[in-house]
């Protein structure tokens, strides 16, 4: 299973450059995605994840967005150096994406079978009748009742949860090696949820395809992800296996996410969540980006950057406290 | 899904649109006016062609509503005795021709460049716009009053110069919905799964565009008709004895003290023209559109 990773993100640097401000959205990002492994980009809202995922698929507009710094590399090629039309070539084929809201994700004007068949025939696959059998047979793959049917009805017909079942369908049509969900279920309420997340799990394990999964759900995280990469004010601050990472983390921010998550079962212990916000990140401040909120925070947080350290072996934090993190959290 | 949603659905499926034609008046009354005139604009010229040149002198300014001269005569006899009615069918051909010419090719080209303004971008975008300017800023029947002494006012130059004039409209309609509609997840999506830039164009934007281009396309048609009407006037459109509804227009202007009817008739005739269009495009825009088409489809319940 661990031959060469399928992508490889390294000190991937994205600005939005605005008439007065320049915003680092990602600061130096780097984590890889082995061949069918799902790896978790786990964070709060503007910790430049989604920023990262549209510049693996190089949806991001330019200006105001601007690579300023990284490569990123699918199956060996830098694909930022490729012309962005060679680059279409891939997408569908071999690298896919889900997008949060499906409702908006879908053309309201034509009926889902057809944007399905769609696909197959803007990439030369299989054109009228059987473009159609194909779009059919993978709405029922998907777990859509009725399909032949459902396929001529209008997004708005469908129900949330279906709606994404639809949208996994057009991702998983041609078959990718890499499917990048960007918060696949936030839009949902959690029955949904499970189902679309276990919908996602095993239609990866039938074509040992790799998932990249953005969330800031812990719990979905925990539940399918088998590496997590925790993300904060553009930066990758812990990264490791995720039972590990959630199990004992070693970075003060994992930690005090992991107390702000609220039990389901009984009353649990009183919240604590994260006081204040995360940073501007057209000012990130010197330092560790989190020390205004982190409860260890020190002298030499708030002055020099924490270095990368590896807290055992195949897992890394980037804080000046790991150890005491490590220990006592 | 209760059984009533399943018979509901069922029900909408199977529902053809003449159907849904016949359930809504003013659509229906609309399509027939607009089948009357196409029909005029076919065999008018044929049928009427001679009658709408006999000058009868007994008949000069014969005011509407009597047929004791024959009633081609109901609507009355113009200036020089010729038959209002048999005028009005004979000019549909050259008023239509003209003005679906003109707003169509205003259409198309001024989609095309403002698909390019909107998603293209930058460089070539900026160019279409200025020029887009220099249309708008330079008065239209100047414009037009320059090119048409130029060249010679024949069907074809006056056509190309009022889809000219009209064209900007189009233009930057289209570049602001384009500008709007790149910006939606689908188009995202779309890039996603590997869509080329004309794909987009061609599946994702065209067809959003298109309704408000048409709606726009329903106004400017009597917009072209008055247009064509006021060259006419100025002698440099249509000349007599061809005829259009606009010039009856503009040469009954002369009598309208004495004969109202010379300028009513061919000003009802672009009114209603006008107005059954837009009532059938907006039927059209209802029907076409995915989300709104239930409204339509409605069974009627009694009391309403």
């Amino acid at each position: 299973m661990s031959s060469a990773p399928i992508l490889e993100v390294e000190n991937l640097q994205i600005e939005f450059r605005t008439g007065r401000d320049t915003v680092h959205a990602v600061n130096g990002v780097s984590f890889q995605v082995e061949s069918g492994e799902t790896a978790a980009i786990l964070g709060e809202s503007g910790s430049g994840k989604s920023v990262t995922a549209s510049a693996i698929m190089r949806l991001l507009q330019s200006p105001p967005a601007f690579v300023a710094g990284g490569s990123i590399r699918f199956k060996g090629q830098d694909i930022l150096s490729l012309p962005i039309s060679q680059w279409r070539d891939y997408c569908g084929r071999e690298i896919a994406m889900v997008f949060q809201d499906a409702l908006t994700s879908l053309n309201p004007v034509f009926s889902v079978g057809w944007q399905i068949a769609e696909l197959f025939k803007a990439h030369g696959i299989a054109k009228g009748r059987d473009a159609d059998n194909r779009a059919i047979e993978l709405l029922e793959r998907v777990g859509i009742p009725d399909p032949a049917s459902r396929a001529k009805d209008y997004t708005h017909q469908f129900s949330g949860g279906m709606r994404q079942r639809v949208m996994i369908a057009m991702a998983i049509a041609l078959g990718p090696d890499l499917l990048i969900a960007d918060e696949p279920t936030t839009a949902l309420d959690v029955t949904v949820q499970a189902q679309i997340m276990e919908l996602l799990e095993s239609l990866r394990q039938d074509s040992n395809m790799a998932m990249i999964l953005i969330t800031h759900d812990l719990s979905v995280v925990a539940d399918v992800a088998d590496n997590v990469a925790v993300m904060y004010a553009g930066r990758v601050v812990e990264r490791g296996p995720v039972a590990d990472v959630l199990g004992r983390p070693a970075h003060a921010y994992t930690l005090a996410l992991l107390d702000s998550v609220p039990q389901a079962r009984g009353k649990g212990s009183k919240l604590r969540p994260i006081v204040g916000s995360p940073p501007d990140l057209a000012r990130i401040p010197k330092g560790c980006a989190f020390n205004p909120r982190c409860r260890f925070a020190s002298d030499l947080c708030r002055n020099e950057t924490p270095p990368i350290v590896e807290v055992t072996p195949g897992r890394t934090a980037e804080c000046h406290h790991a150890e005491q993190v490590f220990n006592d959290g | 899904m209760t059984t009533a949603e399943q018979e509901a659905l069922i029900i909408r499926r199977k529902t053809p649109w003449w159907s849904l034609l016949a359930r809504d008046k003013f659509a229906l009354a609309a399509a027939l006016w607009l089948t009357l005139m196409f029909a005029c604009f076919l065999l008018g010229p044929e049928l009427f062609g001679k009658a709408a040149t006999t000058l009868n002198l007994r008949a000069r300014n014969l005011p509407p509503g009597s047929t004791e001269h024959g009633w081609l005569m109901f609507l009355g006899g113009d200036a020089l005795g010729r038959s209002m009615l048999a005028r009005l069918v004979v000019a549909s051909r050259n008023t239509l021709t003209i003005a679906l010419t003109a707003v169509f090719f205003a259409m198309i080209a001024g989609g095309f460049l403002g698909m390019i303004a909107g998603y293209v971008g930058r460089g070539i975008g900026h160019v279409i716009m200025r020029f887009a300017d220099v249309l708008q800023s330079f008065p239209s029947l100047l414009l037009a009053v320059v090119v048409l002494y130029v060249l010679e006012p024949s069907v074809t130059n006056l056509i190309i110069v009022l889809a000219i004039t009209r064209l900007p409209i189009y233009l930057r309609v289209t570049r602001a919905e384009v500008l709007e509609i790149r910006e939606r997840v689908f188009v995202d999506a779309a890039n996603a799964l590997g869509g080329s830039r004309y794909h987009i164009l061609r599946r994702h934007i065209t067809p959003v565009v298109a309704p408000t281009l048409l709606t726009i396309l329903t106004v400017d048609f009597s917009i072209i008709m008055l247009a064509e009407s006021s060259l006419s006037f100025l002698g440099i459109g249509i000349q007599p004895p061809e005829i259009t509804w606009g010039l009856m227009v503009a040469q009954g202007r002369n009598y309208l003290s004495q004969a109202w009817w010379l300028a009513f008739f061919p000003g009802l005739a672009i009114m209603l023209a006008t107005l059954s269009g837009n009532i059938l495009s907006n039927w059209l825009r209802v029907v076409s559109d995915p989300e709104q088409r239930w409204r339509l489809e409605k069974p009627r319940t009694g009391d309403e």
